[in-house]
């Protein structure tokens, strides 16, 4: 399957405008600089980041994944990176975190979409030994 | 040795600033020519120090943060980090990995990672004057 991860090709993929929509009623509104697109789907929570994440937007990403991840309880949280092109140590802070709260009802977090220098981070930080790393194929 | 080059920024040590503060250096440093992983090193390494500063630095005031950015031969650049904050007391403990005094959300890993994604990295402090963070790296050329 081919992954094409623009703006413009997620609103064509009918599939994910449809989980999309559910989520945020007007379109309009996610296309405007939403930083955190969170998708519930058979006790597996998605949280598409989107922007750079630094220590001053962490805190809103933080809030926005923590605030439905502590009502939903999923069994897996899904960190999605794919839209992130850059991160700094505090990304590292914001992985650990989620993976200390999903602790508490023993869900694990997944991370995927990493590009190499968020690759080059997460390494660093040793995250693999606490949170499964999806490796896109090819 | 005399720069080729150099650059001056200075700014508010508000946290929506460390974005500036990384793409301002990367913007200076592209004359490099510089790798695309090269320049993301240092825009994270520079993106640790500025956070050091708006955290730990003024951690109960504001101030301004001020990035000195400087070129020399053979693709060399110098980035001086510097606040007029708290001042680290114990240095060798705040660069030790996982250490920190930011609370849970913060990794503890800024030097850690200035140190692996620089070729030096030297810190000066003095307990209520201040922090100066030199961050140094040597751009391959492309060619």
């Amino acid at each position: 399957m081919k992954k094409t991860e623009t703006r413009d090709n997620l609103l064509q993929n009918p599939r994910e405008e449809a989980c999309t929509m559910a989520v945020y009623p007007n379109v309009e509104r996610m296309l405007k600089r939403m930083s955190v697109q969170l998708n519930y789907k058979e006790g597996v929570l998605t949280a598409k980041l989107t922007g750079e994440i630094d220590h001053h937007s962490a805190r809103e990403m933080r809030e926005a994944i923590d605030s439905t991840a502590q009502k939903l309880k999923p069994y897996c949280l899904r960190l999605d990176f794919s839209q992130v092109p850059f991160m700094d140590s505090s990304g590292v802070g914001l992985i650990l975190g989620r993976v200390r709260l999903c602790g508490f009802w023993r869900g694990r977090v997944v991370l995927c979409g990493l590009s190499a220098n968020l690759n080059k981070m997460v390494e660093l930080a040793g995250i693999s030994s606490v949170a499964v790393i999806e490796r896109r194929a090819g | 040795m005399k720069p080729l080059n150099q650059a001056q920024i200075s700014f508010a040590s508000n946290s929506v600033n460390e974005g500036f503060g990384r793409a301002a250096v990367a913007a200076f440093l592209a004359q490099l020519d510089p790798t695309v992983a090269d320049l993301s090193d240092m825009r994270t390494a520079v993106s640790e120090a500025v956070t050091n500063a708006i955290v730990h630095g003024y951690r109960d005031s504001m101030g301004t943060v001020y990035i000195s950015v400087k070129i020399y031969e053979g693709g060399k650049a110098v980035v001086r980090v510097r606040d007029r904050g708290c001042g680290i007391p114990d240095i060798p403990q705040a660069m030790e990995p996982l250490f920190t005094t930011g609370g849970e959300e913060r990794a503890g890993l800024g030097f850690a990672v200035m140190q692996s994604f620089c070729d030096s990295v030297r810190v000066t402090s003095a307990v209520g004057r201040g922090t100066s963070v030199t961050l140094t790296k040597t751009f391959a050329s492309k060619a």
